[in-house]
């Protein structure tokens, strides 16, 4: 899942590009209907559903002639069916990239499993990097947070000025009357199927149940928009990532888990996500969209986020016990749990 | 009796992966490296652990149904978990107060295992 911390965007598993080097070559050739070199074809780290390839390449005699760097995104080879398919996400990207929103260029899709065996779409590749814990700490690398507070707050408003009915999308769930009573039951069911009980979750939700706020209409939310996920160049965004969570749903959802605790990467003073302020983001939120968060509302969905975060951090640590998914890192990713947990309880009072 | 006790022969064994095979390792399996020194820190911490356990914490909260001895650690968890989705806590009092004091013990005690910087935290300002 694409919550698993990304490391960096450096390579870490060579694995073997060569298997579909040619069936690749010969593809691009098609769709450009120019002569291609492929130079360089690497795997990428982060995301243990999905892969991503950095292709290097030169073109020549097409409209697409010249050098281009692009990323060819697929699912991984033990891949389960646990979010939207490459298809659905390319419509995603066209989708928030028409409306605006930073993220790579999506270039085209191919559903032909004969080219590399799955399906898989590609998208320009942007610079900088998506490393959680470089981009809180390093000034060089984000010289003014609160400035990439207010683009991320600008990106946010766009995304979210997408409403359903959208034809594009037709095969997103349809929008919940009230969505974060939605939110409530899923992860009630979520927890009814792990093989063991999560008492400070439940007594989370049993409070997100309390507390509930009036339903409001759904727009397009990420649903895992936080820092990680966003490439940074030079002290702006470069491209958003991972819309494989992209959902109908309410829109504080999205600032709630940008701003929680367990996505700030240790910068806590840095409440939106280990950045900068919360009012930076909204400056440039509401530059956009007129759109306010109190802060009641915003504890509130940064609770939904770490109960959100502690079921999908136990559901990891299931993949590897039940033996879906032998990893050390679902392993440790359940380890995370009580931390989160402790999150929970320090958000919602008491002892 | 076996000696070094199994805390003991971790600490061991971890030393000596991040002293003297860890700088030999090359870039890329880095990060394996030290999930597996963090693997083995958690698990000789809870090897050493001798904290309360969850069965004496809750059988404090639903003493009726819970009882020490008698009750498995999972079976109280899904017995506490199932009476909070019952609303049997959501009145402020001293039912309530029980349930969040046996809570925030769990968590501490799990913090400590698995994240000590953290549970140092825990009693310390709110988040």
């Amino acid at each position: 899942m694409a919550t698993v911390q990304r490391i960096d965007m450096e390579s870490r598993n060579p694995g073997d590009p060569n298997e579909f080097r040619d069936a690749l070559t010969h593809h691009i050739a098609n769709q450009s209907g120019g002569s291609v070199e492929i130079h360089r074809l690497e795997k990428l780290s982060g995301g243990a559903i999905q892969e991503n390839w950095l292709l290097r390449l030169s073109i020549d005699e097409s409209h697409l002639a010249g050098e281009h760097k692009w990323v060819l995104r697929t699912n991984s080879q033990s891949a389960v069916d646990v979010s939207m398919s490459r298809a659905d996400e390319y419509a995603v990207l066209k989708t928030v990239h028409k409306a605006g929103v930073n993220v790579p260029e999506p270039l085209w899709l191919c559903t032909d499993l004969s080219v590399i065996g799955r399906e898989f779409f590609v998208m320009q590749a942007v610079g900088g990097t998506a490393a959680g814990h470089r981009i809180v700490k390093d000034d060089s690398l984000v010289p003014d947070g609160s400035a990439l507070c207010r683009e991320l707050g600008r990106n946010l408003a766009k995304l979210h000025s997408i409403n359903p009915p959208n034809e594009m999308l037709g095969f997103l769930p349809k929008p919940d009357r009230d969505p974060s009573l939605a939110r409530i039951e899923q992860y009630r069911k979520f927890l009814d199927e792990l093989p063991s009980a999560f008492p400070v979750i439940e007594w989370g939700l049993r409070w997100l149940l309390a507390n509930k706020p009036d339903a409001i209409m759904s727009c397009l939310i990420h649903r895992d928009f936080r820092t990680g996920n966003f490439m940074v160049d030079q002290g702006t965004v470069s491209g958003i990532l991972d819309w494989e969570f992209a959902a109908w749903g309410d829109w504080r959802e999205d600032i709630g888990w940008l701003t929680a605790k367990c996505w700030r990467f240790g910068n806590n003073a840095s409440v939106a996500g280990g950045i900068g302020d919360v009012s930076d983001l909204m400056a440039g939120y509401s530059a956009i969209c007129p759109r306010e968060i109190s802060s009641e509302e915003l504890r509130y969905w940064q609770v939904m986020a770490h109960v959100r975060w502690a079921i999908i951090a136990v559901q990891q640590a299931e993949r590897h016990l039940s033996g879906q998914q032998h990893s050390l890192e679902l392993a440790l990713t359940g380890r995370l749990v009580p931390e989160l947990e402790h999150n929970i309880l320090s958000l919602i009072g008491g002892h | 009796m076996n000696r070094p006790d199994a805390p003991e022969l971790l600490a061991a064994a971890r030393e000596t992966l991040m002293n003297d095979v860890f700088p030999a390792v090359p870039e890329h399996l880095r990060y394996e490296v030290l999930m597996i020194a963090s693997a083995m820190g958690i698990a000789a911490r809870e090897a050493a652990a001798q904290s309360q356990t969850e069965v004496d914490l809750f059988s404090e909260v639903l003493p009726e149904s819970i009882a020490v001895g008698s009750t498995s650690s999972d079976d109280a968890r899904r017995t506490i978990a199932k009476a909070i989705r019952a609303g049997v806590f959501d009145t402020p009092g001293a039912q309530q107060e029980k349930l969040q004091v046996a809570l925030a013990e769990t968590v501490y005690n799990a913090l400590m295992i698995s994240n000590p910087k953290a549970a140092q935290s825990l009693r310390g300002p709110r988040s």
